[in-house]
């Protein structure tokens, strides 16, 4: 990462929480994401910020924990944060039990997604890269899919989260240690769900 | 979670992540975290590097944060800076999208 800080910077909580995930998952480390949130949990709202993620991605929902990481990719791509493009394409793979490309506004038409997601998708492109243009007709082109108004809402959190987290993963280059370290990455974000301990965000 | 009867699913918890940023205890000048949210023009090397951030953040290189460094800006100041840059971004967004889904009703 750009910024020596989120590697090494860490209050004494956060470095022994580091050290026993790192052994929980053979020597890997936590993602860079995880140690951006953790350096200084306050600047992205604490709890706060671990309830939306919570709530956004993994929460009562009418979309299914796939579909919502389809958002996920679909807004990493439309802001061409190829990080989190990649490993939201890989959770989504998992979740859904089939391959997701990190192409996947462009490859969103012709996949076996259900049309309400696809029509998700598309509104979730033009909010994240044209929203100046964004008009109720491309609400009501979500609606017509029969997408309800807090399936709408849903959708457009996952969308704001990512929009925030894209643009702090290509400021401060987020990247894996190796192939290994990006696999198992994927794996714990589906296996814990996002989930912090709490005295993490206080 | 239903975090209010007005307002949309989730909005407690963004609204309280949006304005963390600006209100968090920090190195920064919280006049300037808020300018910065609001996308209000900074000077070099500041202004062209969140005008990045806001924008087109896949385009930042190093040299964009040595820039800033070597102008006396510490790593926290970066931090601090570009969260409530990206927050302002991504809340410009939800607004935009929000405010059409309330225009059809």
């Amino acid at each position: 990462m750009r910024l020596a800080v989120l590697e090494r910077g860490h209050r004494l909580r956060a470095r022994l929480f580091f050290a026993v995930a790192s052994r929980m998952a053979g020597g890997e480390e936590v993602d860079d994401v995880f140690k951006t949130i953790l350096y200084r949990p306050a600047l992205l709202g604490g709890p706060w910020f671990t309830a939306m993620i919570r709530g956004a991605l993994r929460g009562p929902s009418e979309w299914s924990v796939g579909e919502r990481e389809l958002f996920a990719a679909a807004t990493s791509q439309a802001n061409a944060c190829a990080f989190c493009a990649d490993i939201h394409s890989r959770t989504a793979t998992l979740t859904l039990g089939s391959e997701v490309t990190p192409q996947i506004v462009e490859d969103a038409e012709e996949a076996e997604f259900r049309p309400e997601a696809k029509a998700m998708i598309r509104l979730i492109e033009k909010v994240s890269r044209y929203p100046d243009l964004v008009t109720t007709q491309d609400v009501e082109a979500v609606r017509a899919a029969g997408v309800s108004e807090a399936a709408i809402e849903d959708g457009l959190a996952i969308c704001f989260a990512f929009n925030l987290i894209n643009r702090l993963a290509d400021a401060f280059e987020y990247d894996w240690d190796s192939e290994r370290h990006r696999s198992q990455g994927a794996r714990a974000l589906v296996r814990f769900g996002y989930r912090v301990p709490r005295f993490l965000m206080g | 979670m239903n975090d209010g009867a007005a307002g949309p699913r989730h909005a407690t918890a963004i609204d309280r992540v949006r304005r963390a940023p600006i209100q968090a205890r920090g190195v920064t000048d919280p006049a300037l975290r808020r300018a910065v949210y609001d996308a209000t023009a900074q000077p070099p090397p500041l202004g062209p590097y969140l005008d990045k951030v806001r924008d087109q953040a896949w385009a930042i290189t190093d040299e964009d944060i040595d820039a800033l460094q070597a102008t006396g800006y510490s790593q926290d100041a970066i931090l601090e800076l570009t969260i409530a840059a990206a927050a302002g971004a991504a809340g410009r967004r939800y607004d935009a999208a929000l405010r059409a889904l309330r225009g059809g009703r």
